[in-house]
């Protein structure tokens, strides 16, 4: 039998055999995997698509309501004409491929992520300056020891593993009513590499005094930072503190972290 | 007859009546459904208008613009659509995306337009479009403009006359009620003449009442006290900056995030370099 030029439907030719049963057979066997595009409506009058009840795989539907297209994979619909949405990221995809991951429910927070194989190892990379994972500690609080700690956070629990901008600050500030000292300088820093490589200071400058008399009184000062870092895995970072040099207490106050994904997989 | 698996095609079997018309009649009417496909250059699409009606279901690759369309009969749509629009979709379901167009109406900052893009999650309580990507509503002042604030509690900053005259204080406009994230910051000091000299920088919100006033809690400050023996007068400069998540509400229309000042320990609050830029978390829509 010969085919149709397109899809390769076959068809009789007046040389074939009378064999009308399995000329027509063969034609609709040969189109039964042609999409299929069912009259549009409202999304309430979609076709039924379960697992109890199984649509059609590969048959579309166009809400008119939502200007939305959708595809019956069988057992359910699928969104043909937008981005997937989810808390899992496909575990087969394609270059190119677009979706939007629920990084944190409770903070409403849906970052766009665009797969590219060519990344070496996080491939799914962040899209279109989308928002990022926030947390801050209000009030005061104050330490006096020179190695990091913890104080109240503020902390974020990173979902994924990849790499992030993980920016912090806060109010930093030393209060000296009597016997004062040359210098004093609080730090704080995030604790997924708590040094001082990695802290916001209060330059301890600032309170150095040359004179007969040492610092006494109170300065204070907001500081923050930026720093790229790789998460291996999910993981909470953590601001952490520290007094650096002279007589605490210490104080931090108005404390905020940020985690912006780079790339993540 | 049978019928195929996928499709559910029907075909004539050994021991049907031979009928060919009604027979071929019957996949005809399957086909009516099936989706067909072409494609060219936009300009070549074939027409659907409601004078001159086109076929629902059919689609067109139009391959110098790289996009999907699917005609509804009478005209045709963008199989992938992210219309810009001024206001949100008032019957959204889940899988609807759009973007919104930032109209901004504040004077003081120079007039842009900015557009966000917001999924609709209706689990969400209150705030049920989330912020998918979009650049800030952003103001950045050179640091000659300079701006004073001569009080001990927090009120709008000026513009110091003999520096910049006439240019009032920067502010950043909110549309819609929801979770806001805020950077804002300035260089400042105070040249005080006491041994206690600062100045806080924070921010006023618009709200669907009176204004929610501006608060320590929302602030950066710098601040210098000496006591004791120590008497001499300490003063900073510093650019202060900080990161705010805020809900803010605005009444029908939307506000503006304004920023408000005060000096610490008397003398004068001074900022240079003010900016500020804002960006939704998720919002309501309206």
């Amino acid at each position: 039998m010969p085919t149709s030029p397109k899809w390769e439907t076959p068809y009789p030719a007046l040389t074939d055999s009378a064999s009308m049963d399995d000329q027509i057979s063969a034609m609709a066997f040969s189109l039964d995997n042609i999409a299929k595009d069912v009259p549009q409506g409202t999304l309430a009058n979609r076709p039924v698509s379960t697992v109890g009840t199984p649509g059609k795989v590969g048959r579309y539907y166009y809400a008119t309501d939502y200007a939305v297209l959708f595809r019956d994979f069988g057992t359910g619909w699928r969104l043909a004409s937008s981005v997937e949405f989810g808390t899992t990221l496909p575990s087969n995809p394609e270059d190119d491929m677009l979706y939007d991951y629920l990084a944190s429910d409770a903070l409403g927070i849906v970052w766009r992520l665009k797969y590219n194989s060519l990344q070496p190892t996080y491939k799914w990379e962040f899209q279109g300056n989308g928002p990022s994972l926030f947390a801050e500690t209000t009030g005061t609080s104050g330490l006096d020891q020179y190695a990091y700690s913890s104080m109240s956070g503020p902390a974020i629990a990173i979902p994924l593993a990849g790499e992030y901008d993980l920016e912090f600050g806060g109010h930093l500030s030393i209060n000296r009513a009597g016997g004062g000292v040359a210098a004093m300088s609080p730090r704080l820093s995030i604790w997924l590499n708590a040094s001082d490589d990695d802290a916001v200071y209060h330059d301890q400058q600032v309170f150095y005094n040359p004179g007969p008399f040492h610092i006494q009184g109170r300065m204070e000062a907001f500081g923050s930072r930026l720093k790229r870092v790789i998460v291996p895995a999910p993981y909470t970072v953590e601001i952490k503190y520290r007094l650096f040099a002279g007589l605490g207490p210490a104080l931090f106050s108005e404390r905020w972290l940020k985690a912006t994904p780079v790339r993540v997989g | 007859m049978a019928a195929t698996p996928r499709a559910a095609i029907p075909y004539p079997v050994v021991g049907d009546a031979p009928n060919l018309p009604l027979q071929m009649e019957a996949i005809a009417l399957n086909l009516e459904d099936q989706a067909k496909d072409d494609q060219g250059t936009f300009s070549a699409r074939p027409i659907s208008t409601p004078g001159t009606p086109g076929k629902a279901g059919r689609y067109y690759w139009a391959t110098d613009k790289r996009v999907l369309y699917r005609d509804l009969g009478t005209s045709w749509v963008t199989v992938y659509k992210n219309e810009n629009s001024t206001t949100l979709p008032t019957t959204p379901t889940d899988c609807t995306l759009a973007t919104l167009e930032i109209l901004d109406t504040d004077t003081s900052n120079p007039f842009e337009i900015t557009h966000w893009t917001f999924r609709y999650v209706s689990t969400e309580p209150t705030y049920k479009w989330l912020f998918v990507g979009g650049p800030p509503i952003a103001i950045t002042l050179p640091n000659q403009y300079l701006f004073i604030r001569n009080s001990t509690s927090y009120g709008n900053i000026d513009p110091s006359l003999n520096v910049n005259p006439g240019i009032p204080a920067p502010s950043c406009f909110i549309p819609f009620p929801g979770i806001y994230e805020i950077e804002y910051g300035a260089n400042m000091y105070n040249y005080g003449f006491g041994v206690d000299n600062g100045a806080a920088l924070s921010l006023q919100f618009p709200a669907s009442g009176p204004e929610d006033p501006a608060s320590d809690n929302d602030s950066v400050m710098i601040h210098s006290v000496g006591t004791g023996a120590d008497t001499d007068v300490h003063i900073m400069h510093h650019h202060c900056r900080r990161i705010l998540k805020k809900t803010i509400t605005p009444g029908g229309g939307g506000g503006s995030v304004r920023f408000q000042g005060k000096a610490l320990g008397g003398g004068t609050a001074t900022y240079r370099g003010l900016h500020m830029s804002i960006r939704p978390i998720q919002i309501a829509s309206s």
